[in-house]
């Protein structure tokens, strides 16, 4: 198992032990894994891990990070990790939550080409929609989400724009409001 | 005119509160002005400072910039939504000079905006982006100064930072508490804990704990519970209420405060090896718990909380009780360690229940420690008992000797007219809503009478001055939210200063400018036919004569962008003050300390305008005169200090008096024609705006949580919409208190937003699993919960409608009748009334709104008493004949009043045999808080707490009220008169909670 999926497996462990409903809660507390797809190549399977907030459960802010393994074509290797702030409203619908979202933030794409590898770090943001389904103590997010990248400065141009398609895996902790 | 520019400059316009003289201005016939707060600046000056970096061109440069400009906002300020601003700058950029202009769009909620910037060096115009936030409450150098930042985007991320400051505004940073929070607790010392020598006390110590959190859970229950969903919500409540329950089973509330108090003496007795001193230690103890922990904190309820801890309380208290115990001879030496250390563990217990209660209401404002901890139930049945702890609750005193009316809505606005009418040395009128305009928006014919009013007593007074020698002044109290909104600026300039004012109105026909323009002529015409006005202007000057001839108008809790609270900095996701209002409605005339019979007040729960009259707006006043007016004529002077005012710019009329001797109010009293009529006890209660103290909410959890059993307690409101009482009443039930709750139906609320109405059916709902789960607990303490939505329909024929309806509905009314055993005498006689008229009114308009906010409670012997009393169907008779001459204004009566004063006589009758009642004891609130999170957290509040024969007039209009609700018996018939909402509109009122 990798480090990183040791990683996802841990804090999903933690975050299951947490999940305990509060009497005077208003809001929720997602920690979880993400597992993703993106339909340019350079972006491919992924997976990461999310952790976020849902004040009064009517709007969500999240951080995301994912790494995603791409392609290797023509022994040029293309990975993409998404450092991301996710924004989203929270729009119930019956046992469903309805979830339209932004995510905003940095592409660190990486290419290894002919001996030779390159970084570049771009801003990017992803209009989406997603779907927050309750199952026992659980929720299943499946997302999906239009990637608007600036153009990486790597050896061999890529294709950085286009539809990446998620599923979270989250344990919602209930929270009571914020004070500080 | 170079003064008036500096004073401008510096934010000290003229005729501000800072203009007057230091210590001792002379008085107005002395050549003196009245400070007043005024109308706000439509036009918010700024000026600012700011360096940063220009790094657009080929290298960076220095920047540094000043600017100055106007601010606008097109929408009513308070909503803080949008901002329109001009602004110029001069500067350097490098060793270049720089200048330019900028027009601005803010959205002050998010403390930013956007605009264009042209630039004269550039000669281009550059997007902007703004953002400011005072940093500290009242600015971040204080004055309501900002930091503020302007990005340029597309200039290379140009930059700069700086410091603005309001210009002309001499409030800005000063009209809120600069502190939004009050420091519960700092403990001096932290002293070594006391160890127990005696390992028998710890299980009398692990009882103490474990009865204790009960008590809390049984006199406070907590009913919010939230979830993902309503359903899982209203589960959780169910699942709290069933172990409430199961406990009852085995233990009552009375069982288990009587358990906490033998244990408390057992653990004493085991420490001191003594029983009657550990019952001696006991005692002692609980009353230095109350004086120095209980009542102390719970006097905070409401406020937020800094050090939210007992430890600091406790340590006082510690003190206090080992000085006693160490002078005492009873307790020997060895012993004092083990006695320490019990009452040391009482105090953690108090502190866990403390820490359990916030978190379990996720608010600290919410935390109420409950009294029984520390009294018998023997020490607060009686009326004299009672009183004295909610005295020693609030730190209001109770006053004898005041009169009280009780009258209806329609006659607010004919008091008003004659008390300004009647004023010899000033009236103050501190309202939230004086509307110019209507819905429609028409000008509001009320508010005009009311103008008309002011006006007409000035020239009145004006065309006496000569014979006279004195005028009176005039002060007008009004918060900005409904100021705006309201568009009372209209009516307030022509108020401000009635020498110039046009009586061309916006939007007014000639029927309303007719009788305007006549009234400001004949104010006009005297002023200048009176030889010793002119003679005063002549020394004074023009300045001191429209200072003199005028009402005092003082817009209240203006907009103020430094004041913030809740942010993570400052502004910045924080929820402004300007969110808190000032919701108390009161008017009162020429009380003084020297002689605090001289004058009246009314206070209500209504506005001026035409709204509020009429059978379409059920609403009570109380008229009171005596020595209570006094703690309202204080109210006022604080107001004005909280909002800027100086203490030494207070209105002379208004400032603190020489309080005359007690034989002086003696003789003062008894030189009154009607002085027998002062008979009644009261207190008021006034609740400050904001972040200021709280005493009304204390004594009304004091009163809820304290009334024995057999007790009644009928609670109807407009927006009722607190858990927090509707838990403390639950609680009450459980120790055997019939307790009604009124609040409206959807179409009868004046507030019917889905927020307000969510959150009133959230609570029915939870009060209705109350009753299906704890009916046998509160049936078995003696008690009784009632919910009933007051859905009253139109009434087709006037107020026979409703007499008919009070008939139909109590004849079938089981639960009426058994509260009410005179209900049988009145049934014909209210029936009849319901017949007799039954085509005589015509209908009215609209489903009335109940928007009364009068409370009644009473101990069980003072209720047993009172409606065994054969008074009733006179009560009735005559009650029945003022509601019919109040009840719209084509029926106003002139025998109103009368009848008022017979319904205090009868009241007086009532009581009489109650007086000698044991443990009878009875109280009547009136004021303008709501059953809300925001009457308790955020807006000024009044109440007046009173006793008496007084208390029993609200009483029978509370009867008649409560004989026409609907009561909701399930939560079928609670979804037909509040529908449910959908989960979104849940969750949202959910989160505005505080706020409705």
């Amino acid at each position: 198992m990798s480090p990183a999926a040791r990683l996802c497996l841990a804090v999903g462990g933690v975050a299951w032990l947490l999940a305990s409903p509060v009497a005077g809660q208003i809001g929720e507390l997602h920690l979880g894994v993400v597992a993703s797809y993106g339909t340019p190549e350079t972006y491919g399977p992924g997976a990461g891990l999310v952790v976020g907030v849902a004040p009064g459960r009517l709007v969500y802010v999240g951080l995301r990070w994912s790494y995603q393994a791409g392609a290797t074509k023509l022994q040029v290797r293309n990975r993409v990790q998404t450092f991301a702030v996710d924004l989203g409203v929270q729009i119930p619908a019956g046992a469903l939550e309805v979830v339209p979202s932004m995510s905003l933030g940095a592409l660190r794409f990486a290419q290894r080409a002919a001996g030779a590898s390159m970084h570049s770090t771009e801003f990017f943001a992803a209009p989406g929609l997603a779907v927050e389904i309750p199952v026992a103590r659980v929720a299943l997010i499946p997302e999906i989400q239009v990637y608007l990248a600036g153009s990486p400065a790597v050896l061999r141009p890529v294709t950085h724009r286009g539809v990446l398609a998620s599923m979270r895996l989250v344990v919602p902790i209930e929270i009571s409001r914020f004070r500080w | 005119m170079l003064l008036v520019t500096v004073a401008w400059t510096v934010g000290l316009p003229p005729g501000s509160t800072q203009d007057a003289n230091a210590q001792s201005p002379p008085a107005p016939s002395a050549g003196g002005r009245t400070a007043s707060l005024g109308q706000p600046i439509r036009w918010h000056w700024q000026i600012g400072f700011g360096t940063g970096a220009y790094l657009a061109g080929p290298s960076s440069s220095l920047m540094v910039r000043t600017a100055g400009g106007a601010y606008f906002a097109p929408l009513n300020p308070i909503t803080k939504v949008a901002e329109i601003g001009f602004e110029a700058y001069l500067g350097a950029r490098g060793n270049q000079a720089d200048g330019g202009a900028r027009a601005v769009f803010q959205v002050p909620y998010l403390s930013a905006g956007i605009g264009a910037d042209y630039n004269l060096l550039d000669n281009r115009v550059a997007m902007l982006v703004t953002a400011h936030t005072p940093v500290r409450r009242g600015g971040f150098l204080g004055r309501g100064t900002m930091l503020r930042l302007d990005w340029y985007p597309l200039l290379g991320h140009s930059f700069t930072i700086g410091v603005s400051a309001p210009l002309g505004d001499p409030l800005a940073g000063r009209n809120r508490p600069i502190r939004d929070y009050v420091v519960v607790d700092r403990p001096l010392n932290t002293p070594p804990a006391h160890r127990a020598g005696n390992p028998g006390l710890q299980a009398a110590i692990d009882t103490l704990r474990i009865s204790a959190e009960w008590i809390r859970r049984l006199v406070a229950p907590f009913l919010d519970q939230d979830g993902r969903n309503e359903r899982i919500a209203v589960t959780r409540t169910t699942n709290y209420v069933t172990k409430l329950r199961d406990h009852l089973v085995t233990r009552s509330v009375a069982d288990e405060v009587r358990l906490f108090h033998t244990e408390l003496e057992r653990a004493f007795a085991v420490a001191a090896d003594d029983a009657s001193i550990g019952r001696a230690l006991a005692l002692r103890s609980r009353g230095i718990l109350l004086d120095e922990v209980l009542l102390p904190y719970d006097g905070l309820l409401g406020r937020k909380k800094h050090h939210d801890t007992l430890r600091g309380l406790s340590l006082a208290a510690q003190g206090r009780f080992g000085r006693w115990v160490a002078e005492s001879t009873a307790t020997s030496m060895g012993q004092v360690e083990d006695v320490m250390f019990v009452f040391e563990a009482v105090t953690d217990i108090l502190e866990a229940v403390r820490k359990h209660a916030a978190r379990e209401w996720d608010d600290p404002r919410l935390v109420w420690l409950p009294l029984q901890y520390a009294l018998d139930p023997e020490q607060y049945d009686e009326q004299a008992e009672l009183d004295t702890l909610v005295e020693r609750g609030t730190h209001v005193r109770f006053t004898d000797h005041n009169r009280l009316t009780y009258v209806a809505n329609l006659q607010f606005m004919s008091e008003l007219l004659r008390m300004i009418r009647e004023t010899r040395d000033y009236h103050v009128l501190w309202i939230h809503d004086f509307p110019a305009l209507d819905s429609t928006q028409s000008l509001d014919w009320a508010s005009l009478k009311v103008v008309d009013g002011y006006l007409t007593a000035l020239a009145a007074r004006v065309e006496a001055y000569d014979s006279l020698g004195t005028l009176p002044s005039y002060f007008i109290f009004l918060d900005q939210h409904y100021y705006e909104e309201r568009k009372s600026r209209i009516l307030m300039t022509v108020l401000e200063d009635p020498l110039r004012a046009s009586p061309r109105l916006p939007r007014a026909d000639v029927r309303d400018t007719a009788p305007l323009a006549s009234a400001l002529a004949r104010l006009r015409s005297a002023v200048l036919h009176s030889r010793v006005l002119q003679a005063e202007r002549r020394e004074y000057g023009d300045a001191w004569l429209h200072n003199r001839i005028k009402v005092h108008v003082n817009i209240t809790n203006r907009v103020d962008a430094s004041f913030w609270s809740g942010g993570v900095i400052s502004s910045v996701f924080g929820y402004p003050d300007d969110v808190m209002r000032d919701h108390r409605k009161i008017s009162f005339r020429d009380v003084s300390e020297n002689d605090p019979f001289d004058g009246v007040a009314i206070l209500t729960g209504m506005g001026v305008g035409k709204q509020y009259l009429g059978p379409g707006w059920d609403d009570r006043s109380l008229i009171i005169a005596g020595p209570a007016l006094l703690q309202i004529r204080q109210a006022a002077r604080e107001l004005l200090i909280s909002q800027g005012m100086a203490e030494a710019d207070l209105p002379i009329p208004l400032r603190m008096g020489q309080p005359s001797a007690g034989d002086v109010l003696q003789a003062q009293l008894a030189a009154l024609p009607d002085a027998a009529r002062y008979d009644g006890r009261a207190a008021v209660l006034v609740n400050g705006t904001g972040y200021l103290p709280k005493p009304l909410n204390v004594a009304k959890a004091l009163l809820y949580t304290l009334l024995p059993p057999g007790s009644v307690i009928k609670v109807p409101d407009s927006l009722w919409n607190s858990e927090f009482y509707g838990g403390l009443l639950v609680g009450a039930c459980l120790r055997g208190v019939t307790v009604l709750i009124v609040a409206p139906a959807g179409d009868n609320a004046p507030s019917s937003g889905f927020p307000q109405m969510v959150r009133a059916r959230e609570l029915l709902t939870r009060l209705l699993i109350v009753r299906r789960e704890l009916a046998p607990a509160i049936a078995a303490a003696g008690g009784d919960l009632r919910t009933g939505l007051y859905a009253l329909p139109v009434d087709e024929h006037g107020f026979s409608s409703r007499a008919e309806r009070w008939a139909r509905q109590v004849d079938t009314t089981a639960m009426l009748r058994a509260l009410w055993p005179f209900a049988p005498s009145l049934l014909p006689m209210v029936a009849d009334v319901g017949r007799h008229t039954l085509d005589a009114d015509p209908p009215a308009g609209r489903s009335p709104k109940l928007h009364q906010k009068v409370q009644f409670l009473a101990t069980g012997p003072f209720w047993r008493a009172i409606t065994a009393s054969p008074e009733w169907p006179e009560f009735m008779a005559v009650y029945l004949r003022y509601r019919a001459a109040t009840y719209s204004p084509q029926d106003a009566d002139t025998a109103a009043a009368g009848l008022a004063d017979s319904l205090e006589e009868i009241a007086g009758r009532l009581l009489a045999p109650v007086r000698d009642t044991p443990r009878a004891a009875s109280f009547a609130v009136l004021g303008s808080q709501n059953q809300d999170p925001r009457g308790m957290f955020m807006d000024g509040e009044v109440g007046v707490l009173f006793t008496g024969a007084q208390s029993l007039v609200p009483l029978i209009d509370l009867v008649f009220m409560v004989g026409t609700v609907t009561w909701i018996d399930d939560q079928a018939a609670l979804d037909r008169l509040i529908p449910p909402v959908s989960e979104l509109q849940r969750r949202i009122a959910r989160i505005a909670k505080d706020g409705v």
